[in-house]
């Protein structure tokens, strides 16, 4: 048996594993969108110097790429990054500085498939997190849909992975 | 033992021929006074007809003079034994003690009294029964007696460990009541009447100490257990970031929980304005890491104010 210190502050311990409000969900999500706007950004300066360094004689100024391929762009780098980060340790930046971790129905890491659906339904319908609001258990629609739980947890470590099911 | 008035020949001082005498002189009068016994039992009527003779008036009679002249000696008798008893008084005493003074009496009574027969007739239960206990002790005086006494003197010659060696000291014990004696006794007075502070500055802490086994105490004390209780008491983590904590991570935790509490907020609001009449569960399934690794439960119901 060894010892071990919560480092969560004891005015926090009683709300960890409960699932989280609007206001928080909402600062985490425009975290999100601040990584994904400084990512698209990165990723449109990437793709200039790219074109650059392969004719630099013809490059007479930056692309202006259509809006639809910016909104395209953009959503494809959010539901890969939040896909990825809830598909591993169930939390993507903003949820980290929040303290949020998004669960499956039974507490655990969620699977690949359920993650990257879920990271669609909000590029997709982003106002459904709104929902919370209205629901008994401070749930979005695409929790609904994907029967997840974004909850307080204040822990850096990440979830351990769900066991495997017994063959018999 | 002998005993001494049984004379026999060879022990006479007197002698023989007086011895002699005397024993005829008394053959004689024993044959006299039987002779006269004979003589006086046949003339008996004879005397009685003498005596009182039938034809004489009672007032002469023989017997009258008789009478008369025994009268008149009896009383010369009575004078003659008064002024013989005054001669005796005047006599006898110095004539006693001089006698007494020329013998050893005590050396006489040693010599021909047996003690021990004289005192094997004494019947002591009868003597002690006809005694009046009670007076004799009343007559005594105690305190005097005890005036007189050397108790230190008796004291020292004691074999007290003899004694104490006979004693059945366990047998006594048994015998004793203990738990009657302990309550009546009162142990808040005694209690009150000890000088904790003079016995504790007697007692020798560190022997007390080094005959302690540090190490058995340890190994049964569950340290960790111990450890978390004290942990979890003093908030160690608060101490932890307070010392250590940087400023991002002092405002992310603000951040954080100020998030909590305006969600809380807000939630109440809503559920205010859309008239929920059931309370929003928020408790979602299994346990957060952090509770988890903490041993922490989840609170039973959803916090519904912070607890700031």
């Amino acid at each position: 048996m060894s010892a071990h210190v919560d480092p969560i502050p004891r005015e926090a311990r009683p709300f960890q594993g409960h699932r989280a409000g609007l206001v928080t969900r909402t600062a985490a999500a425009v975290i999100d969108f601040g990584i994904v706007i400084i990512a698209l950004g990165v990723c449109y300066f990437g793709v200039s110097a790219f074109l650059f360094v392969l004719d630099p004689r013809t490059f007479n100024a930056l692309p202006a790429p259509p809006p639809w391929l910016l909104y395209a762009a953009g959503c494809l780098l959010l539901i890969v990054y939040v896909g990825v980060s809830w598909m591993g340790s169930g939390r993507t930046y903003g949820n980290h500085v929040m303290g949020l971790r998004v669960v499956n129905r039974k507490g655990n890491r969620l699977h690949p498939l359920a993650s990257f659906v879920r990271a669609a339904l909000y590029a997709i319908f982003p106002i459904g997190l709104f929902w919370v609001l209205v629901s008994g258990h401070n749930r979005s629609l695409q929790d609904l849909v994907v029967r997840t739980s974004v909850i307080y947890d204040w822990d850096v470590r990440p979830l351990p992975r769900p066991p495997e099911p017994t063959r018999t | 033992m002998t005993e001494p008035h049984h004379r026999t020949s060879s022990t006479r001082t007197m002698p023989a021929a007086v011895d002699a005498a005397v024993g005829v002189a008394a053959m004689a009068m024993n044959a006299t006074v039987s002779v006269t016994r004979i003589l006086a039992r046949a003339a008996a009527p004879v005397g009685r007809l003498v005596m009182h003779p039938p034809i004489l008036n009672e007032r002469l009679h023989p017997a009258r003079v008789v009478e008369a002249f025994a009268d008149r000696g009896q009383l010369a008798r009575t004078s003659a034994n008064a002024d013989l008893n005054r001669i005796i008084a005047a006599v006898v005493p110095p004539v006693v003690d001089e006698v007494l003074d020329s013998l050893d009496l005590t050396a006489l009574v040693q010599q021909r009294v047996d003690i021990e027969v004289l005192v094997s007739t004494v019947d002591i239960a009868a003597v002690v029964d006809r005694m009046d206990i009670d007076s004799i002790v009343r007559q005594v005086d105690v305190d005097g007696m005890l005036r007189q006494v050397d108790i230190d003197a008796i004291v020292s010659k004691v074999d007290i460990d003899a004694i104490i060696r006979q004693v059945d000291i366990d047998a006594i014990a048994r015998q004793v009541d203990i738990d009657a004696i302990v309550s009546q006794v009162d142990i808040d007075a005694i209690a009150k009447r000890i000088d904790v502070d003079a016995i504790v500055e007697r007692v020798d802490i560190d022997a007390i100490v080094s005959r302690i086994d540090i190490d058995a105490i340890m190994e049964r004390l569950d340290l960790v257990a111990l450890a978390e209780e004290v942990v979890n008491g003093i908030d160690l983590p608060e101490i932890i970031r307070e010392s250590t904590g940087s400023m991002a991570s002092d405002v992310v935790r603000d951040a954080r929980m100020q998030g909590i509490d305006a969600d809380v907020a807000i939630a109440r609001v809503v559920d205010r304005i859309i008239r929920r009449r059931r309370t929003r569960t928020t408790d979602a399934p299994g346990e957060p890491e952090s509770a988890i690794r903490a041993g922490i439960p989840a609170p039973p119901d959803p916090p519904k104010e912070p607890p700031r």
